[in-house]
């Protein structure tokens, strides 16, 4: 999986620990998902998304 | 879950640890090396217990966020020291079962597996969060 969390990110001048605290996680799990490391919950996953305007599939890109 | 329920746990561990302290204490009377053992673990017990029960009844303690990624590594940590602690105590089991082993001897290895299942928790627990075997998620 890949995403687009830190070119969104760099978009609203938001750093790491910025999004961990909006939404609610640890800098550690924003590096790991940045690195497309970890699959979040569908509610982190949202919850990204929302803190970055966008929608869940343009955050988070699947691969078949 | 907070700083606050990591507290309750290690009261919690002080209990259990001084609790087998007297069950040791129990089987191994007659013999000074398993008194003093026993000694060490109710003392070592009622040490942590009353240490975090101090921190926990003046509040004495910081709110740390534990996260989803960190509550999956916590339990994948977990579920090795687990199944280290069910092999390794149905092996022993098996040699109390067949008479390889008494019951003294039984107990005595049993602290040794308590430790070593606590040992492959954290390091497991760190290797996770360091990033390894990430993709299993």
């Amino acid at each position: 999986m890949k995403t687009r969390i830190k070119e969104l990110r760099a978009r609203y001048d938001m750093t790491q620990e910025d999004l961990a605290k909006l939404v609610g996680v640890r800098r550690e799990t924003i590096v790991f998902l940045e690195k497309g490391k970890y699959n979040p919950s569908l509610k982190l996953a949202y919850d990204i998304s929302k803190v970055l305007h966008s929608r869940i599939e343009e955050v988070f890109l699947f691969e078949d | 879950m907070k700083n606050r329920d990591i507290l309750r746990r290690q009261c919690l561990t002080g209990i259990f640890f001084s609790l087998w302290g007297i069950l040791w204490l129990m089987l191994n009377y007659e013999n000074l090396f398993g008194k003093l053992l026993s000694g060490f673990f109710i003392i070592f017990g009622i040490f942590i217990f009353v240490k975090n029960y101090s921190k926990l009844k003046k509040g004495n303690y910081e709110e740390i966020l534990i996260d989803e990624r960190m509550e999956l590594n916590m339990l994948r940590a977990s579920k090795k020291g687990f199944l280290f602690m069910l092999a390794a105590t149905g092996f022993l089991l098996l040699l109390f079962g067949l008479r390889i082993i008494n019951e003294i001897l039984f107990v005595s290895l049993m602290g040794p597996v308590f430790a070593i299942a606590s040992v492959l928790y954290v390091w497991a627990y760190h290797r996770y969060e360091k990033g390894a075997d990430e993709n299993q998620n």
